[in-house]
């Protein structure tokens, strides 16, 4: 059965009436629970640069309706109550006897050889998650006995989300229960456990069959984040800073939003803005969003119909936006080559492009291999010196052992040049506006990276050298070392290792970062950004517009660090990789810009966000962002942008600097002046 | 979480004074020495009570954009707060603050509440700025004045809700005007005035509740 016909089936039956689904008629009870999912992480706000570095504190989503009496003219207002329930607060014992790893089977349990916690505690803790979940009930109880009677009367089914195969299947309630028991070794804290349940007394609605209780779900469900993808939240959870429960109305936000960021389009995150602009982002690794989807979807077709009912107007619906954002690109908007090309491998590299000589005759084939599918880990340190202009592409194995020699010789000079060749004078004006800031950068760049961990770390000394010398070797030239350079420097030093041939990549890479540019070729990228966004983007446009934002703050860490802090390392340095390319352009970094604002920003257009709020979001969603989708989305818009019958005079540049493949033999767009400012020159006037 | 104002602060001062230490101390309660480098602007919030009212700040905490300087001044628009800090145990960063000074006056709106900060006191061995020259300088220039510590957390909480304090005597005093965001404040949803006929603006039982920021 195709997935969404699973959602829509699981739905139906969570919302008691199968037939439902298909009309929008269907009858919502008070404290009826919708939806619930376990493991849905909150991650506190921390300095997160790479994925290792979030704080996962996983937690229980639910989402309940809740009819609410309006005080001013006692009419009945249908809303959902979305909460989110830290595991630790659920089940604090969950290490020793509750927990469930959900496995393909979804079916064994954890020895994990602790003894089981008192009664006494366990009973408090029983409490405690009373207490957390007595909003919810509404006050009303029952012993689990009335439940299973009503189980045996009414099976319920739930939706049941396993981790490492995230499908949805309909379970039922009393097989699923069963699941806590399966393992026979841990038959008698289970025991144990179920005896809790029993003797503590789980909730139920009586009058509702449909009400599932959140201890029981919590029994069923796992409560604790797995051990298998990468374990750094268990080790985190010491951590002083807890997220609490989490409960609103979603009727009072400003807007729902849901991000998918896999393909099948069942994970990711909802982000839930309240009216002062207040972010929660609740991520879901496990898949289960698009069941949110279905049943907030229905929950809005379901009030949409009372708002359109006679009597009432329009503006009381109280979703504002409900949006779901798939981003994905549609195979119309992708670049045609888009899947065709495939990533060089060392076969490939060696047997193809290399001739015997070794110099790559087909340099274009080398870049737009890179371009749409990258370079096998291995090839990074021997094709990166080529694409950051160490050497050319046309050089011999020999012409190369050559020049890395003097290139060697060249950088020994340098260093002994910084040790011995400054006036004492100079060396204290470089110690203090270079040095001492160096030496505090270095140890504070890419922290998380095995390779730079650690004190006394050789590779950060490396590090420090090569900045030092960089500022050396462009001491007459005015540039020396500018904060964020390290962070450059160190993927590439990771990569490549060896220091002199390092430093060389690095004076490349520094040819085309915006430390070295002077003030106007800034504002120069920041025009030509805007230039884009107003012809490829132009809703956006007149929302920076409106909002008088032409400074584009949002996009300046993007590109000064090249979307570093934007992505995860792996898919940042496949946008360097893109970029160093120069396959049809020398500013792809200004359409990897265009894509996350085309994929990203619906909302900031929809919720009209200012200046500081849209750096907020932006800011917000960094490491979130799915880097993939957004190298296929810039590779298309850099499409669209080729297919322009006419460019604007202010983009000339944009094309002027590219080499051959720019544009297509056929196509050649024409240039239009867009009418200048008086002491602004056409710079079609002036070629 | 309902609060009655937000308050917009900004850190400022040279690298590694410990301007994203004092927010994650103010922030988090905790203190990280190993950290990366700001780039940007990264942002803070916690809320506070002064007067028996929940304000919340939201800090700004800028660095390392010296390729954009001529426009990252605009971090500077709005912010109702700033603090700048200097480090005891390094004399030119406390010889920079005329400079910082001078650029936060330029590009800030008049009634901006500056907190001079001496931070890193726990390291009184290394100490190079006599407490005496903060206390002199923030005279001269109509600061309030503080030593703290992001590693011990000593002062850091005062340092942020005595600059709140000072910006809400400000407003009971009627200097700033709340609804000019430009000053950096916000009302709050629960002070605003509301529309009753807005849905849901009675239904207080299900409003927001959140735990983090």
């Amino acid at each position: 059965m195709p997935i969404g016909n699973i959602i829509k089936k699981a739905s139906s039956l969570i919302l008691g009436d199968e037939k439902s689904s298909e009309k929008i008629d269907m009858v919502y009870e008070d404290n009826e629970m919708l939806f619930c999912k376990n493991n849905v992480c909150l991650h506190p706000p921390t300095v997160a640069r790479k994925e290792s570095d979030i704080v996962h504190y996983p937690g229980y989503l639910t989402c309940t309706t809740k009819t609410f009496i309006d005080q001013y003219n006692r009419a009945k207002r249908p809303t959902l109550l979305l909460t989110w329930i830290p595991n630790s607060s659920l089940c604090k014992c969950s290490h020793s006897n509750m927990e469930i790893r959900v496995n393909s089977e979804h079916k064994s349990s954890e020895g994990s050889g602790q003894g089981i916690r008192g009664d006494d505690e366990n009973t408090a803790d029983m409490q405690d998650l009373k207490n957390e979940l007595q909003p919810l009930l509404g006050g009303q109880t029952a012993a689990i006995d009335n439940l299973a009677a009503l189980l045996k009367k009414n099976p319920i089914t739930s939706v049941n989300i396993t981790i490492s195969n995230p499908q949805i299947e309909n379970t039922n309630i009393p097989q699923s229960y069963n699941c806590i028991v399966v393992d026979p070794d841990r038959e008698s804290s289970d025991n144990g456990c179920q005896g809790q349940l029993n003797s503590d007394g789980s909730a139920s609605d009586d009058n509702n069959p449909n009400w599932m209780t959140p201890e029981l779900l919590a029994f069923k469900h796992n409560l604790v984040f797995p051990d298998s993808a990468n374990a750094t939240p268990t080790v985190r959870r010491k951590a002083v800073m807890k997220c609490r429960r989490f409960s609103v109305d979603l009727s009072q936000m400003r807007s729902l939003r849901l991000f998918f960021n896999d393909d099948k389009c069942t994970s990711g995150q909802l982000v839930i803005a309240s009216r002062e602009s207040q972010y929660k982002i609740l991520h879901f690794h496990y898949g289960g969003l698009d069941h949110l989807a279905q049943v907030l979807h229905q929950w809005h077709c379901f009030l949409h119909n009372i708002t359109l009912a006679p009597g009432q107007e329009k503006q009381n619906l109280p979703y504002r936006h409900f949006m779901v954002c798939r981003p994905e690109v549609k195979k119309s908007e992708m670049h045609p080559d888009e899947g065709n090309v495939k990533k060089i491998t060392t076969n490939f590299f060696y047997g193809t492009l290399l001739n015997e000589k070794g110099q790559i005759e087909d340099d274009l084939l080398l870049r737009k291999c890179v371009f749409f599918g990258g370079l096998e880990k291995s090839l990074r340190k021997t094709v990166w010196p080529f694409l950051l202009k160490s050497y050319s592409f046309s050089s011999t194995f020999e012409d190369r052992a050559l020049l890395m020699d003097i290139k060697r010789q060249e950088y020994q000079e340098i260093t002994s040049k910084r040790f011995y060749s400054m006036s004492p004078e100079e060396q204290v004006h470089f110690w203090k506006t270079v040095q001492s800031v160096v030496e505090k950068d270095v140890v504070r760049t890419d922290r998380s990276n095995p390779f730079f961990c650690g004190d006394q770390n050789p590779n950060t000394e490396i590090m420090k050298n090569i900045l030092l010398n960089y500022a050396v070797y462009n001491y007459n030239s005015g540039i020396s070392y500018t904060q964020g350079m390290s962070d450059l420097l160190a993927p590439v030093l990771c990569e490549v290792q060896n220091e002199s041939e390092t430093f060389w990549c690095f004076v490349g890479l520094m040819q085309r970062a915006f430390f070295v540019c002077t003030p106007s070729d800034i504002d120069q990228t920041l025009s030509y950004l805007r230039e884009l966004i107003r012809i490829m983007l132009p809703a956006f446009f007149a929302h920076l517009q409106q909002h008088e934002a032409m400074e584009l703050l949002f996009c300046h860490r993007w590109l000064l660090l090249c979307f570093k802090r934007e992505f995860t390392e792996a898919v940042v340095i496949r946008m360097w990789e893109a970029c160093w390319s120069n396959y049809l352009t020398d500013y792809f970094h200004l359409f990897l810009c265009l894509a996350i604002i085309a994929v990203y920003a619906d909302d900031v257009i929809a919720q009209n966000l200012r200046t500081d709020e849209m750096l907020l979001h932006f800011s917000s969603l960094a490491m979130y962002m799915d880097g993939q989708l957004i190298l296929r989305k810039a590779r298309g818009m850099l499409h669209q942008y080729r297919l322009l019958p006419k460019i604007p005079c202010t983009l000339s540049g944009l094309c002027k600097r590219c080499g051959p493949g720019m544009w297509d033999s056929e196509h050649r767009p024409a240039l239009q002046c867009v009418g200048h400012m008086d002491d602004e020159k056409c710079t079609l006037a002036m070629d | 979480m309902s609060y009655a104002y937000l308050f917009k602060y900004i850190i400022i001062g040279d690298t590694g004074v410990g301007k994203s230490c004092l927010l994650l101390q103010f922030t988090d309660k905790r203190f990280q020495p190993v950290h990366d480098l700001t780039i940007g602007v990264e942002f803070g919030a916690r809320m506070i009570t002064i007067d028996g009212k929940q304000i919340k700040l939201q800090i700004w905490d800028t660095a390392g954009q010296e390729a954009f300087r001529s426009i990252t001044r605009s971090y500077y628009r709005g912010a109702a707060g700033a603090l700048l800090v200097y480090d005891i145990t390094r004399r030119e960063t406390f010889n920079h603050l005329t400079t910082w000074l001078e650029d936060a006056r330029q590009h800030s709106n008049s009634n901006m509440v500056i907190m001079l900060i001496g931070n890193k006191s726990d390291l009184d061995s290394r100490r190079e700025v006599k407490k005496e020259e903060g206390e002199a300088f923030a005279r001269e220039h109509g600061l309030v004045f503080m030593e703290t510590s992001a590693r011990t957390a000593a002062n850091v909480e005062e340092a942020f809700i005595n600059t709140a304090k000072e910006i809400y005597e400000k407003i009971q005093e009627g200097v700033f005007d709340i609804n000019n965001e430009a000053n950096g404040i916000k009302i709050g949803p629960q002070a605003s005035p509301t529309n009753p006929s807005l849905p849901g603006s009675g239904g207080a039982a299900g409003a927001a509740n959140s735990g983090c920021c």
